[in-house]
């Protein structure tokens, strides 16, 4: 295989792969071989036209053979060292040898004398071409383990770049994480202290009503506290919604419980249509939307007037749900862009009830959640809150009888 | 009920635990409070309480050792304080033995009827073959379910559904508990399996799908009875 290789003069021939050793030859050395091939030839022809022209006597021309054969072997590699050996016996032999100018050979010393220059020539040719591959393979290796060195490196800095990402995220949602409990913490407490002191104010006329402001207030503020974590959590871009199958009917009784307040003084009508289907959300987010939409409504609405929430098929594309929200405030006037933040609702007429943080919040909550919010009029006056989401897949459908 | 039932509050907060046990007290439970889990278990050998209510986060001994640690020594009532967003902890906390949780905000009417509602619970602790809720019969020995006079025709994994879920009314029952008291750990039975069937049993049983009277969903955590046992 190996001299087939060689014949061939592929240059691939690899040098760690052949067992071979010292047949491997480089690259290099293959693509110039034809040049080396007929340079050795020509210098044993041009040592023998010296060597004849001066008379030189065999041990002489024995050794100015092996210094070619040598030099070829350094130079030429491995074939063109066995060719300039064969060569230099061939010549030895033809011009230096009696009878002279005859491949014959008379006296058996002679024929030790060429059968050793031979082997010798050979031998040579083989150790220095092994030592050469030894060499280049080491260069080889050496090469290897400064890529290997290099590539560690990089795997190293890469390492450190993604641990420093890993740990600024980490540090944010361990911030996030603190600053949602420090305020909630105290929240708590004066939610529950507000409790008793509505507990104690109960039918005393002001104080009562100032008790159940403060309620008000907390509640609205822990809502601001909620929509802003919320909001920081899907800027730090590590929020990752857990949408699972949400009854739309849990969503609203949830909005109920959430906002005690507008449902207290407001008629709230709820209706799920029949055939819709359950959203596939998370459902926290679903809830948060919801309630800034209800409370915008609420907002915006003139007092005594019904807020509607409503639950059913999307009627856009398949396997949609929409959630909204309708009251009999004043309309945007114009369709608000999904994804256009609050533009429209804030270029119009009366659109300052409608602006806010909450609107925001929902609108990147939506987008979070796979779905979208727009905002428009009511034909009969007033304006439509839709939430578009994901329909689950799932069908709630009868089995076993 | 002749002695006011002990309720031992548990927060590190001590804002907290003290408005916590003054509201409990103005609704005439008596009180005990502990500031970590580790006092909670003295506290709890000492006082024997009627019903704990914890905090989660605690520095030292957290709420989840103490709700570990209680269940291996008694079956009171236990009721977790989470916040949102921490319902993985809620369902760590069920299924470790926890009876019910309230999420801050919360209205103090909110707990005190899941204090109530855990107190009857374990008041009524034989399983009763009928159970009777306003519009809504559940007889167990027989098979039966009656909405007023109308038969309701469940299939017997809507039936396992409705038992499971209404001999604990008022308690949150985690999707790994019905998958493990309904199908028996049946492999295959997803979260999904028991959405399906807990839906068509709602679909039955509730006359507004608008506004579910029995059923309701405890988001990542599963369902929870809302009716109260007359």
């Amino acid at each position: 295989m190996a001299k087939e290789s060689l014949k061939s003069g592929e240059p691939s021939a690899a040098l760690a792969s052949d067992p071979g050793g010292a047949l491997v030859h480089s690259p290099q050395v293959g693509r110039r071989r034809p040049l080396r091939l007929l340079l050795a030839v020509v210098v044993v022809a041009a040592v023998t036209a010296a060597g004849a022209a001066l008379q030189l006597n065999q041990p002489t021309m024995g050794f100015l053979y092996l210094l070619v054969v040598l030099g070829s072997s350094i130079w030429g590699g491995l074939l063109v060292s066995m060719v300039a050996s064969v060569q230099a016996t061939a010549c030895y032999n033809f011009f230096f040898f009696p009878p002279l100018y005859t491949l014959n050979v008379e006296e058996p010393e002679n024929w030790v004398a060429l059968g050793t220059f031979l082997v010798t020539s050979i031998a040579v040719s083989r150790l220095v071409v092994a030592a050469r591959v030894q060499a280049e393979r080491a260069e080889q290796r050496r090469r290897e383990v400064e890529a290997l060195s290099r590539e560690r490196e990089r795997f190293l800095e890469q390492q450190a770049h993604l641990q420093a990402l890993r740990e600024s995220d980490e540090l944010k949602t361990s911030l996030l994480r603190a600053v949602s409990h420090d305020l909630t913490t105290p929240l708590t407490a004066i939610s529950l202290h507000t409790q008793a002191l509505q507990r104690e104010a109960a039918g005393s006329g002001p104080l009562a009503e100032t008790a159940s402001s403060i309620a008000d207030e907390t509640a609205r503020l822990w809502r601001r506290i909620d929509n802003l974590l919320a909001m920081a959590r899907l800027e730090a871009g590590h929020f990752t919604p857990r949408a699972e199958p949400t009854p739309p009917a849990d969503l609203f009784r949830a909005v109920r419980e959430n906002l005690p307040l507008v449902f207290n003084r407001r008629p709230v009508a709820v209706r799920v249509e029949a055939d819709c289907p359950d959203a596939q959300v998370d459902p926290s987010l679903a809830l948060e939307i919801l309630v800034n939409l209800v409370e915008n409504a609420h907002r915006a609405a003139p007092a005594q007037t019904a807020i509607e929430l409503e639950a059913r098929r999307g009627a856009g594309e398949a396997g949609r749900i929409w959630l909204e929200v309708l009251d009999r405030g004043p309309g945007p006037d114009a369709e608000v862009i999904p994804g256009e933040p609050g533009r429209a609702a804030a270029a119009s007429g009366d659109g300052s009830a409608r602006r806010g943080l909450g609107l925001e919040i929902a609108r990147g909550l939506a987008k979070a959640s796979h779905g979208s919010l727009s905002l428009v009029n009511r034909p009969e006056g007033g304006a439509v809150a839709r939430l578009d989401l994901p329909a689950a897949l799932i069908v709630a459908g009868e089995e076993e009888s | 009920m002749t002695v006011a039932p002990l309720v031992l509050v548990v927060d590190d907060d001590p804002g907290i635990r003290e408005a916590l046990a003054r509201e409990l007290r103005a609704a005439g439970y008596t009180t005990a409070v502990a500031g970590d889990g580790a006092a909670a278990f003295e506290a709890f050998r000492a006082a024997a309480p009627d019903l704990v209510l914890t905090d989660l986060a605690m520095p030292v001994t957290d709420g989840f050792s103490l709700i570990s640690a209680l269940r291996g020594v008694s079956s009171t009532p236990i009721v977790v304080l989470s916040v949102r967003g921490g319902e993985p902890d809620k369902v760590r906390a069920l299924d470790l033995g926890a009876d019910d949780f309230v999420t801050k905000p919360f209205s103090v009417a909110e707990l005190l009827a899941r204090v109530r509602a855990q107190l009857r619970r374990n008041a009524a602790a034989a399983a009763p073959a009928v159970l009777r809720f306003d519009a809504l019969t559940l007889d167990f020995d027989r098979r039966r379910v009656l909405q007023g006079e109308r038969e309701v025709k469940l299939t017997p994994t809507e039936l396992g559904l409705l038992e499971l879920l209404a001999r604990n009314a008022g308690r949150p029952v985690t999707l790994d508990q019905m998958i493990a008291r309904v199908w028996k750990g049946a492999p295959g039975t997803t979260n999904d399996t028991v959405r399906v069937h807990v839906s068509s049993l709602r679909r039955k049983l509730e006359p507004d799908p608008a506004r579910p009277h029995y059923i309701v969903t405890e988001p990542w955590v599963g369902y929870r009875f809302i009716a109260e046992p007359l």
